[in-house]
């Protein structure tokens, strides 16, 4: 936990240097789309390989970035008295489906890039879209489930519903003054009266 | 059946408005405090925090403007869409049991409030709430303006043309009544009703889409992509830096938006978060399928050359629902639009008055001012008739300009702030404020000057990537900040 900070930073550092990196390149006539020549309310992308091929690498990092981004997030979230991560390894299964979903959008985006519209259809969409309908979509589903099942193990168990009770009691008993406390629930109380940095 | 599309609409559309009226009235025999104007008493169930949650984060943008850009973009802002499975699980994770633990502790009655008691900081809740109030009248106007349009439309075909300004004091007449009347317990039940027109709406609409095209979803593909095959790919027009960037700033963003934020401090039970997750996350992915459905089908139909080219991209809804639409479903839909824009907009209304009467004051004198129910109810009635001013007489550029800063702000401004500064001991009051200045000044300073981002980048996903990178780098510069201990105990947790 006590990395987790620092290898964030180093993420969002990255992302950071891949936007400003992208403002020295020279761009496609459609990097970003470009007017229908029938439509005016309509654009194109046009040709996907002339704007694509140069940046195809850079934007799989950045989607990478993204996912272990968020993953750490979940992990932050999870993270107890800044020692412990309950469920580390099922979160990380889940992650590594989730980043295998943008590998395969990358991947046979790749193919249709190169064959604009081969390889058919896969429920309705052309295959990297229905990727990243089922699969980008789809899989943080895991993430849903996880919370719901394992809600009282890894996320508000029944020790700390009762660790909280006994806080808030204390906190309402010192706000109505009914018996003296430490806690300050209104005001800022004194250095002494905080915990150290635990994260 | 055809000639009695307009009455079928309008009447629609009066009935969701009297429900909301009568949702106003009920609500106001329960609203006694300012914790129950703000707060709901933090007494609401699983259902009605779920599609509370869920009918906020999905404004009216999603039900005209969604359409519009997949219109125009293709898959490019399906993105926005795509996101919500992940954007709630980190809302979730991050905020669903801490601010909900941190609210009933330190009884806040607002997000500044939590703000101010996890960073023991008076200047930190001012920068919170003034980011707040900024994204709301923007936001707000935006959603007015959208509200007053779809109501002039209606209207024309059977009074003729009525102003502008008349259909925003018809449309804000009913919202202002129910937000001043009920508060935000008046504001979370009409979204439950809100939110359960919008699913039926979606799944109708869904059916006709996928009905007015042969071959459904297959045939508009293969009808696109004969087209323009990228619009077809995952990228859509945009590219994949454009359609990345917003799924960035929309998955991450959603645990950064206040009027969203708020309601998870509002359940009745920290353990309801287990359940509110999927209700939440299930009812939004239901009504994405308008969004999604009526882009493709109306982008397909026009190229076949079965229906004539837009003149707007933002015309793709309307123009199918005259078309494609049985007149009962346009009906639903126009309702299920009037509660998707009023959904977000009475959270707005509220959240704006908690910053304006309880935060803004506080961070000043630093004690609530005296009879808060009455001064709460006062300035609703004062930002709605701002906002409203605002968005008529302001230009449309302004509040273009505003109602786009809106997400972008609050996402910068707040996802450092609140997401991870409650999950995070070592997160600093100055490291929060540095945060919220810089999205400020970013968003702010951007599309002032109309400065635009290579290949299709957001700008919104690029000042949450600076304001974030502050926000670590400051805080791991610093010295670890002092917490009170009842605040680090629910960190801890």
């Amino acid at each position: 936990m006590k990395r987790l900070p620092f290898l964030l930073f180093v993420i969002l550092l990255a992302m950071c240097g891949i936007v400003g990196w992208l403002a020295f390149q020279e761009p496609a006539f459609n990097q970003a789309g470009i007017a229908h020549p029938e439509h005016p309310a309509m654009a194109l992308g046009a040709d996907g390989e002339a704007r694509h091929r140069d940046v195809l690498g850079v934007g799989f990092t950045f989607a990478v970035l993204i996912v272990v981004f968020f993953v750490g997030l979940l992990f932050f979230a999870l993270n107890r008295r800044g020692e412990t991560i309950p469920g580390k390894g099922t979160i990380l299964f889940a992650a590594v489906l989730f980043l295998g979903a943008f590998v395969a959008l990358f991947w046979t985006y790749s193919r249709f890039m190169e064959a604009p519209g081969a390889g058919g259809l896969f429920l309705g969409f052309p295959v990297p879209t229905a990727w990243m309908l089922y699969g980008v979509w789809g899989i943080p589903l895991l993430f849903i489930l996880i919370y719901v099942a394992r809600f009282n193990e890894w996320v508000f168990g029944a020790a700390e519903e009762t660790e909280y009770a006994k806080l808030l009691e204390r906190v309402r008993r010192a706000r109505t003054g009914t018996q003296p406390s430490t806690l300050p629930p209104t005001q800022p109380s004194s250095p002494a009266a905080t915990r150290p940095e635990q994260g | 059946m055809e000639e009695l599309r307009n009455v079928v609409i309008l009447s629609s559309v009066g009935l969701y408005l009297l429900v909301c009226i009568g949702v106003g009235l009920w609500a106001l025999r329960r609203t006694k405090s300012t914790h129950d104007f703000f707060m709901a008493g933090r007494d609401l169930g699983i259902f009605v925090t779920g599609l509370a949650v869920f009918s906020s984060t999905l404004s009216g943008f999603g039900f005209v403007g969604g359409p519009g850009l997949v219109y125009r973009m293709g898959m490019s802002s399906i993105w926005m869409v795509v996101c919500s499975s992940i954007g709630f699980v980190l809302s979730f994770y991050l905020l669903g049991k801490r601010i909900r633990l941190m609210a009933e502790l330190r009884d806040s009655v607002s997000l500044p409030d939590a703000v101010a008691a996890r960073y023991r900081s008076e200047s930190s809740r001012f920068l919170t709430a003034v980011a707040i109030l900024l994204g709301v009248m923007g936001y707000l106007a935006t959603q007015i303006l959208a509200m007053a349009t779809v109501l002039q439309d209606i209207l024309r075909t059977s009074f003729g043309t009525i102003s502008l300004e008349a259909c925003v004091a018809i449309s804000c007449a009913v919202l202002v009544f129910y937000c001043v009347t009920g508060g935000i317990i008046a504001s979370v039940y009409t979204d439950v009703v809100q939110g359960l027109v919008m699913m039926v709406a979606a799944v109708l609409v869904l059916v006709a889409a996928v009905s007015a095209v042969d071959g459904g979803f297959a045939g508009m593909s293969r009808t696109i992509l004969a087209d323009d095959p990228e619009a077809m790919s995952p990228w859509g027009t945009l590219g994949i830096f454009g359609a990345l960037s917003w799924y960035f700033v929309f998955a991450l963003g959603g645990a950064g938006q206040p009027h969203v934020v708020t309601k998870m401090m509002m359940n009745r039970r920290v353990s309801d978060a287990r359940h509110i997750l999927p209700v939440s996350v299930g009812a939004y992915a239901v009504s994405a399928m308008l969004w999604i459905s009526i882009g493709l089908a109306m982008r397909a139909l026009v190229l076949q050359g079965a229906h004539e080219t837009l003149p707007n991209a933002d015309a793709a809804a309307p123009q199918f629902l005259q078309s494609y639409a049985h007149p009962i479903l346009a009906g639903v839909v126009f309702a299920g639009l009037f509660a998707a824009i009023m959904s977000t907009a009475d959270s707005f209304l509220n959240i704006g008055a908690a910053a304006a009467v309880h935060d803004i004051p506080r961070s000043f004198r630093g004690e609530p001012v005296a009879n808060e129910l009455l001064w709460a109810r006062i300035a609703t009635v004062i930002i709605a008739v701002v906002a409203a001013l605002f968005a008529l007489y302001s230009g449309e550029n302004l509040v273009a300009l505003l109602g786009a800063f809106g997400w972008g702000t609050f996402a910068a401004a707040l996802v450092p702030t609140v997401a991870i500064g409650f999950n995070w001991k070592r997160a600093t009051a100055t490291a929060a404020n540095v945060a919220i200045a810089a999205s400020l000044l970013i968003n702010f300073g951007t599309r002032l000057f109309g400065y635009s981002m290579p290949y299709g980048i957001d700008t919104g996903a690029v000042s949450l990537m600076v304001s974030l990178t502050l926000f670590f780098g400051i805080s791991l510069m610093s010295k670890p900040p002092a917490i009170d201990e009842d605040v680090a105990a629910v960190m801890d947790m």
